[in-house]
């Protein structure tokens, strides 16, 4: 097969070393191993909360992964892309796209939320990672162990532990297109019971630029990220800010013709987390998100009642007060978790449309109460229960207080080297406030105060086997979605048919020594009518290898072919190849070649005669040095 | 976060393939320091790492901290020793503060558990590390 031959060769050349013997001498060897087997994410993970995956320090950093976007790639279920506005989007094979509110980012014990959007996942593709010291990913969760807002797919992102650092990093990228990356932090502890993290980043991400019917369709970015924390005994102070400004890309109009236009966003949050002597954890939080979306497009953007607009301009400012409460009772075979929590988010909504103009304010509160259940039958045998009700109480009467509950059920079986794993999870998504409520003139969106929230009922079922070099695992979920959400021009938002989805995932990787190993997986998904509007299966090779100071991450992804809109897109093929040569303990130089072949996954959008790539063809320059 | 401090507390319960790795670190370091005794007495300021000493063959855990050889540092800052114990710092910040008494330490530092033994320390109490130890010597002031 032509393509993608430049990857196998990469292959064979890297699998001729793997069977050479280590050169590493006894105590440096067990250095090593013991850095991984240590690992933040052993301590963190919890497998009773659904699907987990985890991506180490040492894989971020061998992936020389500078965003969130950079580890979504390798995602399988949902996989990801971009929007029309440059934002991340995460797709479930065959399907348009995910419901954002299907996707939870939690920075520690903190949920990127919003109140205007519902889910803070538009921002993710902006989040970097350097701050970040391993991630895990969980599916099929029911949230309640994370005692936050409801969601499917929960992404916690753990930032680095002080007393692991006592020290910091300077790391600057580049790539052949002008983009940038700085990025600086340091960690230390003062002493036993105070100890201190501060990260920085700043970047300028250029994009290829593409053309409509004459009009260029850009899409660089400036971000701004930071980080920090403070600890003093059982106190944690935490504070975080993104901030990003995009070109417009294709912008809102019709046609896809933006004559400009910008995207800026800036999130703050501070997050203050007290552990009493009993346990208790009591969480507050405040969070404020200002967005300003501005789009020119003289063939027409749709402004809900105002019909079409050339110029686009709304501002939203959420404002997100949070309280939580949480505790672990731990007696004979079982183990109690029981919280709660109380969130205000209010929203503030400016618009200006050509000559006319939108101003509302409205806010709605969350309550919430939630336990969960985890009982040992066995030393190889834990049953899960959970129970959740969250009450939304609206400002506007226009919109009825709801009631929703989540009902979990869940079973882990160990037998000899596999685990079983098998949930049932019933759950909804909350409608974004911005589907729910305008003023009265309807704009930018035709609202709907009665708009039910989606219902998915999720039946999973996945087996594992684990072994000193190998481990396999095959995961299948069948998902009934009751009250979807969409949007019709003429109609506005409103609830669909029933329908459901089934999917399938399979991976395998063989560890050839703990630095190197290859994986493997494959993907499919099926939606109730057979369409397949993105690519309805894929699949990854990932090797990640070492040979005396240099670190290869390589990465091939295979998405199907798909259509959609009268476009067709061919099977994609997506070769990153990264290299790290360790010039010393503290100081590495990186090379890293993104979308290599210039043949990987293309998204087809509305109002566009033909796909646009989700990552460039780039060369990425990367320097770091620790002090 | 502080709930990886709480954390990193039970760790050696958590995590029992690190341990055994951990035991082996011990065992070459104690092994090296003490190349000709038959037993070597520890003192160790965490009661948790108690098991983990005396499973390594040749080492027995002490409670009074006059009769051991060596004096292991979880948490002390600053210890009273006799001058002829070996002080060896488990933590950065042990190693930091008692940079002039400790023979080496063991200790996380820029995301890595680092290893490192004092040149002066060393010489001062006569021991010369085998071969592949010796990268791992420093001089430290």
């Amino acid at each position: 097969m032509k393509v993608g031959s430049g990857f196998l060769g990469m292959v064979l050349v890297l699998s001729s070393w793997l069977n050479a013997e280590n050169n590493y001498q006894n105590i440096d060897y067990l250095l090593e191993k013991y850095k991984l087997e240590s690992d933040l994410s052993k301590i963190t993970k919890s497998e009773s909360n659904g699907f987990v995956d985890i991506f180490t320090r040492d894989d971020i950093e061998r992936m020389q992964a500078k965003t969130l976007f950079d580890i979504l790639k390798l995602f399988t279920i949902p996989f990801i892309s971009r929007t029309n506005i440059n934002s991340t989007m995460f797709i479930k094979p065959s399907q348009k796209s995910m419901p954002m509110m299907g996707v939870r980012i939690f920075i520690n014990d903190h949920d990127i939320s919003a109140s205007v959007y519902q889910s803070g996942a538009l921002i993710c593709g902006s989040i970097t990672l350097d701050n970040i010291d391993h991630i895990e990913v969980y599916r099929s969760s029911a949230s309640v162990e994370f005692g936050n807002e409801t969601s499917s797919v929960i992404i916690k992102l753990y930032t680095k532990e002080p007393s692991r650092e006592e020290g910091g990093k300077i790391r600057i990228s580049g790539d052949d297109k002008g983009s940038s990356y700085l990025s600086v932090y340091q960690g230390k502890t003062i002493d036993k019971d105070r100890e201190y993290f501060f990260y920085a980043n700043t970047n300028k991400i250029n994009r290829e630029e593409y053309y409509n019917k004459g009009y260029p369709l850009k899409s660089d970015s400036s971000n701004s990220n930071i980080y920090a924390n403070y600890d003093y005994n059982r106190w944690t102070f935490e504070y975080g800010r993104f901030q990003s400004e995009s070109d417009p890309f294709l912008g809102l109009g019709t046609q896809a013709t933006p004559s400009g236009g910008d995207i800026d966003t800036t999130y703050n949050y501070l997050h203050i987390t007290k552990i009493l002597e009993n346990d208790l954890r009591i969480q507050s939080s405040v969070d404020i998100i200002d967005s300003s979306q501005y789009f020119q497009d003289k063939n027409g953007i749709y402004a809900g009642n105002y019909g079409f607009v050339q110029n686009y301009l709304l501002n939203t400012t959420d404002k997100i007060v949070s309280l939580i409460f949480d505790k672990t009772f731990k007696y004979n075979k079982n183990s109690l978790y029981i919280g709660g929590f109380y969130k205000h988010k209010h929203a503030e909504v400016e618009g200006n449309f050509d000559t006319k103009s939108l101003s509302f304010k409205t806010h709605y509160n969350l309550y919430s109460i939630y336990l969960e259940d985890k009982y040992n039958f066995s030393p190889t045998m834990m049953g899960i229960v959970s129970l959740k009700g969250d009450y939304y109480r609206y400002s506007s009467s226009e919109i009825e207080d709801k009631n929703k509950y989540i009902f979990r059920l869940g079973a882990i079986k160990n037998i000899n080297k596999f685990q079983i794993k098998a949930f049932f999870t019933k759950t909804y998504y909350a409608a974004p406030l911005i589907s729910l409520y305008s003023d009265d003139k309807n704009v930018p969106y035709k609202t709907n105060s009665s708009l039910k929230f989606s219902q998915p009922t999720l039946h999973s079922f996945g087996i594992r086997y684990k072994e000193k070099k190998n481990i396999a695992n095959f995961r299948i979920s069948y998902i009934k979605l009751t009250y979807p959400i969409a949007y019709d021009p003429a109609l506005g938002f409103i609830n669909k048919d029933k329908t459901f989805y089934v999917q399938y995932e399979a991976s395998y990787t063989h560890k050839f020594d703990i630095k190197n190993r290859i994986t493997l997986d494959v993907y499919h998904g099926r939606r109730k009518d057979m369409m397949e509007y993105s690519p309805p299966y894929g699949g990854h090779i990932v090797l990640h290898n070492s040979y005396k100071k240099f670190d290869f991450f390589n990465m091939l992804e295979y998405r199907a072919s798909y259509s959609d809109y009268n476009v067709n897109v061919d099977a994609s093929y997506d070769w990153t190849l990264g290299v790290r040569y360790h010039y010393s303990k503290d100081l590495l130089f990186g090379i890293k070649g993104e979308n290599i072949l210039n043949k990987g996954y293309r998204q087809i959008y509305k109002g566009l005669n033909f796909p646009i790539s989700i990552n460039d063809r780039k060369i990425w320059f990367n320097m770091e040095y620790q002090f | 976060m502080k709930k990886f401090i709480v954390l990193t507390l039970f760790i050696s319960s958590l995590l029992g393939s690190a341990v055994e790795i951990e035991k082996g670190i011990y065992k070459t370091i104690l092994k090296a320091l003490f190349p000709t005794k038959k037993v070597i007495k520890v003192w160790s300021d965490d009661p948790s790492k108690k098991d983990l000493f005396e499973s390594i063959p040749g080492i027995k855990v002490v409670n009074e901290k006059k009769i051991a050889d060596i004096l292991m540092l979880f948490n002390t800052l600053n210890v009273q020793r006799n001058s002829n114990q070996m002080i060896f710092a488990n933590g950065y910040l042990i190693l930091q503060r008692n940079k002039g008494v400790v023979v080496g330490g063991f200790y996380w530092q820029k995301g890595r558990p680092n290893l490192i033994f004092i040149k002066n320390r060393l010489e001062k109490v006569g021991i010369v590390l085998p071969t592949n130890l010796q990268k791992y010597i420093e001089d430290i002031k």
